[in-house]
């Protein structure tokens, strides 16, 4: 009796154990091929967050009926961010990532989340930017937030030209972006360059009001920021009557060369007698004749080296003229032509001494090529030597 | 015994000038060639390490900037046992950056980056940290290994 009890038992628990086996871990797959994402791809699946986590239901079951049990549905656009949250704002949960709890916080007083409370289902959720079901680590550098790949990602939105229009936006923001000095810096690989959630925020993404752009710009030009502070177009600023940063030098295109800034400032101060006009043209000059300075000295210091002429020196100086010349595109943000032009100088004087250096060494080398002549001098009385020589040689012989 | 002095001839003339033309000429062309085939003196023609002078005159809490092959190099004594090297050139567009004592970070003038210690970026545009070179106090001079 005992031995047959025994014998049911072990077969019950060997039919269990082989039912597990024959059971894949997310049986969903078996069906729903092409939602599901490759292992190496989902960070949720890595992490055992299978279907069922957000879509209900029963993995382990094998029939359709069973398996879509109890409340498997199709996620409601609506519902996502509330859904994502369930796990992204439990902050155990959460910890061992280090991942940020207040992301759906942010995204509640973002311009999307605004919108989408109103019911609006075109803003953007979750899953618009992170993806479904393949959802990648930020930093895979193949996920759509990555930082390389965060401007085309908000772009499959926003320069939708139609989806802009039903909410008033222009949708040439991603456009303008690409051909910003900001975009040039991504595309050249480097990723702390700013791309729209720089400035935007990503959770709680909401465009800047006048008075915060400088706060935003200033996250990074902090040197820009702090002598911008001390100008009367600072006091404006804070008044709410100028737009910081954005007037000279716009929002997503962010021009930074000259003639264009000097277009900018034309729009305010257009009169040829404006003070203000006359001391801008007059930093501009400053600034230009600097930059043109320093770019002949360096060619200099390029070409002497390339002719065999020692310039590690100079090469030296170069980096702190280069120093002062850099200074200055911050420096013209005081508006103080004094201020610029005592920069300016500096470096000046250090292209100035490199210069004299560099004469000193031409000089050098052009004695060098006029002391071939004697030497040219040597070889030929030389050789009319050994001429007479040898005619007298040939003589005797004779 | 006659005082006259040794007449030379024409002959005589030519054959010394041609003997001392050849000799110089010998002399011209050996000079270079044992140059070349002398042993280097210090493995190359560049320097390897450049000394930022006695650690004793050192004083914690500064930095020194260096020259070498061109490229400048701070040195800075972080403390009494420790010493830091760096390439100066910010990673953010190549300005020159500077020690600055009271906050002990190396400081971008241009655009207000800020390094730490350990070179690495902490504040500001610069991506990427300060290039290290490796430093080390040698018979009581310190020497920075490029």
């Amino acid at each position: 009796m005992t031995l047959r009890v025994s014998w049911v038992v072990t077969s019950i628990v060997l039919s269990v154990c082989a039912a597990v086996a024959e059971t894949p871990p997310d049986a969903c797959v078996k069906c729903h091929e092409k939602e599901a994402a490759p292992e190496h791809v989902s960070v949720h699946f890595r992490e055992q967050v299978t279907c069922v986590s957000c879509h209900g239901g029963d993995s382990a079951a094998t029939e359709k009926e069973k398996s879509h049990a109890g409340q498997v549905r199709k996620i409601a656009r609506a519902e996502v961010p509330a859904l994502c949250a369930k796990c992204h704002s439990d902050v155990r949960l959460m910890n061992p990532y280090g991942i940020a709890t207040d992301q759906f916080a942010q995204y509640q007083t973002s311009r999307h989340g605004l919108k989408l409370a109103e019911g609006d289902q075109d803003v953007a959720t979750c899953a618009d930017c992170h993806g479904a079901h393949g959802i990648r680590k930020v930093k895979d550098p193949e996920s759509p937030v990555f930082p390389k790949n965060v401007p085309a990602t908000c772009a499959r939105c926003h320069a939708d030209a139609d989806l802009m229009k039903r909410h008033g936006l222009k949708s040439n923001a991603p456009k303008d972006y690409g051909e910003s000095v900001h975009a040039k810096l991504l595309e050249k690989g480097d990723l702390s360059a700013p791309t729209c959630i720089t400035c935007h925020g990503n959770h709680g993404a909401t465009p800047p009001g006048v008075r915060d752009i400088i706060h935003v710009c200033g996250k990074c030009h902090v040197k820009e920021q702090e002598l911008f502070s001390q100008t009367k177009h600072f006091a404006l600023t804070e008044k709410g009557e100028f737009q910081s940063c954005v007037t000279c030098h716009r929002n997503h295109l962010i021009r930074t060369k000259q003639e264009d800034i000097r277009k900018s400032c034309k729009l305010c101060h257009g009169d040829e007698t404006d003070p203000a006009r006359i001391r801008f043209t007059s930093i501009f000059a400053t600034i230009r004749g600097a930059e043109a300075l320093f770019q002949g000295a360096k060619d200099r210091v390029q070409r002497l080296g390339h002719a065999g002429i020692p310039v590690d020196e100079e090469e030296a100086l170069l980096e702190e003229a280069k120093t002062g010349v850099l200074r200055l595109a911050p420096m013209q943000h005081t508006l103080d032509e004094s201020k610029v032009l005592a920069t300016a100088q500096e470096a000046e004087a250090t292209i100035s001494e490199i210069n004299r250096r560099l004469d000193g060494k031409e000089r050098a080398e052009s004695w060098k090529k006029k002391s071939i002549l004697p030497i040219w001098g040597f070889l030929l009385g030389m050789a009319g030597l050994f001429w007479l020589k040898l005619g007298r040689i040939k003589k005797e012989a004779a | 015994m006659s005082d006259d002095p040794v007449k030379t001839d024409r002959r005589t003339f030519l054959d010394m000038v041609i003997f001392g033309g050849l000799a110089a000429w010998g002399t011209a062309m050996a000079v270079p060639t044992v140059a070349y085939l002398w042993p280097a003196r210090s493995g190359s023609g560049k320097a390897a390490s450049v000394s930022a002078g006695p650690a004793k005159d050192f004083a914690v809490g500064t930095a020194k900037m260096l020259q070498a092959e061109g490229k400048p190099v701070i040195v800075i004594r972080v403390s009494e046992e420790l010493f830091r090297a760096f390439s100066p050139i910010c990673s953010h567009l190549g300005c020159l950056v500077k020690w600055e004592a009271e906050t002990r970070t190396i400081v971008c003038p241009c655009h207000a980056g800020i390094f730490d210690l350990e070179g690495k970026n902490v504040s500001g545009p610069p991506p990427r940290p300060l290039p290290p070179y490796s430093v080390a106090v040698v018979e009581g001079e310190v020497v920075v290994k490029l």
